[in-house]
């Protein structure tokens, strides 16, 4: 994800056109985020909603405008630890369904995209909530692992313990088709 | 062998999570308004019901008392009612006289107090959540990071005592994170891992000390290690036991060809092989990180080594 700190620092004093501005460019990373981890659209967008909420509350506290990402990931992945197990009091479990809502646009290998999706999304669902959060932080957002152990406020060593072994589960998983 | 076929299954996932990744769909965006609205709206304040609910508990067992033992006490009096005067006179005063059954009357009865409280406790909870987070990160360096520098390089043609030399000559630093952290008393951790296992972790100076129990057979060690460097914590996940450390590396260490950890068990002292440090484009601190897993279950360890 990346942002304009000129946006960040704007929105710090209060400038709410700034903040609607970041709003708009940040959506997109934070909505799929709230996804993966809890796995329903509706839940997501509230997360999101609630998110950026507490993000305009706080922002003018951000001296670094460089840190907005990490602050925005942390204040989300903790909301999403909260919904998670609400989703789980609800339902008894709980999956990554509206991940595979959209099939790929290349018709020719529709069938085939589509159960590498459903694959690859029954694989995250069989992820705890941690491990599916490190893993779209440091895949999909390119974070170090120091970065998400700051962001989930954990120490270095358990992540990068945490993702060997998740990386471990999704090649058990996974490995067959990889292999094959 | 088993390494390049991480790297690569790593890539390969990572290649299919982004072109799917790609393909989810975005709802319509919410009005920034919206966001606006919902901060400017008043918090309703939630008494949490578990609170709550010890203090209705404790008023329902005054109550109980209250009624209870008189009814009791006639019963066992030939009295039965609360006709009887002193029985009426008893249920009044005899739980009041009680000084515990008059603390929790009190408390009870405050109603104002405990909802003052409760709210007090929200508020605090509130703060705690909202505040710290926006100042968690007053100095972060780098929010974005590009994917080169995410990736950990294999380490074939860079050596680790390169990179390190070229970090300390190009940022004139020297042991950046040593020093008074409090690390040299001697302490050891015990921990009960389940019904069969117990661990013991022996922190002295710059190395850490591992023994695992098997109590379910008389005390017997199943295994036992050191390894050189700082403890930062450790945790349980109901099948390995983790252990993090680090090992602060500075330039004189290099040119003494001391950089390394060391670690050690009953098959003698070796140095962590330099191919399995992970070495990140982007050095920050020059340190060595460890994490060290033992399964619980069969006392076998790992030790796993990044440079930060």
């Amino acid at each position: 994800m990346k942002v304009n700190n000129e946006l960040v620092v704007m929105a710090s004093k209060g400038d709410k056109n700034a903040f609607s501005d970041l709003y708009y460019s940040c959506y997109k990373d934070l909505y799929k985020f709230a996804l993966y981890s809890v796995g329903d659209a509706d839940s997501a967008a509230d997360v999101v909603s609630d998110t950026f909420v507490e993000i305009w509350k706080g922002i003018g506290k951000l001296r670094d405008p460089n840190s907005f990402c990490p602050w925005a990931f942390r204040i989300l992945s903790t909301k999403c630890k909260k919904e998670i197990s609400e989703i789980i009091k609800r339902r008894g479990t709980y999956n990554l369904d509206d991940l595979i809502e959209t099939p790929s646009m290349d018709l020719d290998n529709i069938e085939e995209d589509i159960a590498e999706s459903a694959s690859l999304s029954a694989a995250l669902s069989k992820l705890d909530g941690d491990e599916r959060m490190m893993i779209i932080l440091s895949v999909l957002h390119g974070y170090t692992n120091r970065e998400i152990a700051d962001m989930m406020g954990k120490p270095q060593g358990t992540v990068s313990s945490k993702l060997h072994r998740t990386y471990a589960k999704l090649r058990e998983m996974l490995g067959g088709e990889n292999n094959g | 062998m088993a390494e390049h076929e991480d790297f690569s299954f790593e890539h390969e996932f990572a290649e299919k999570l982004k072109a799917f990744d790609e393909n989810i769909k975005i709802p319509e965006i919410p009005d920034a308004q919206s966001i606006f609205d919902k901060a400017e709206k008043p918090k309703t304040k939630v008494i949490p019901f578990k609170k709550y609910s010890r203090y209705a508990a404790a008023a329902a067992a005054v109550v109980l008392i209250a009624v209870g033992l008189p009814i009791m006490a006639g019963a066992l009096s030939g009295e039965i009612g609360l006709d009887n005067m002193a029985a009426q006179e008893f249920a009044v005063e005899e739980p009041m006289a009680y000084p515990d059954a008059e603390t929790f009357a009190d408390q009870v009865n405050d109603r104002s107090d405990i909802v003052a409280e409760v709210e007090k406790d929200s508020d605090g909870f509130r703060e705690e959540d909202d505040e710290p987070v926006a100042e968690y990160y007053p100095s972060y360096a780098s929010s974005s990071v590009s994917e080169d520098e995410k990736v950990y390089e294999p380490q074939e043609g860079v050596s680790l005592k390169s990179v390190l030399y070229k970090y300390f000559v190009n940022n004139s630093v020297n042991n950046p994170v040593t020093g008074g952290n409090g690390y040299d008393d001697l302490r050891t951790v015990e921990e009960e891992l389940n019904k069969k296992r117990r661990i013991e972790i022996t922190v002295e100076e710059d190395s850490v000390s591992v023994v695992l129990y098997d109590t379910s057979s008389g005390d017997e060690i199943i295994n036992a290690f050191w390894v050189e460097g700082h403890y930062e914590g450790s945790y349980f996940d109901g099948k390995y036991y983790v252990i993090n450390l680090y090992n602060p590396v500075s330039q004189e260490d290099i040119e003494n060809d001391c950089y390394l950890p060391m670690a050690g068990d009953a098959n003698g002292v070796y140095t962590i092989p330099e191919k399995t440090v992970l070495i990140p484009e982007k050095i920050t601190e020059g340190a060595i990180y460890l994490f060290v897993e033992v399964d619980a279950a069969t006392g076998e360890y790992n030790i796993y080594a990044n440079l930060v």
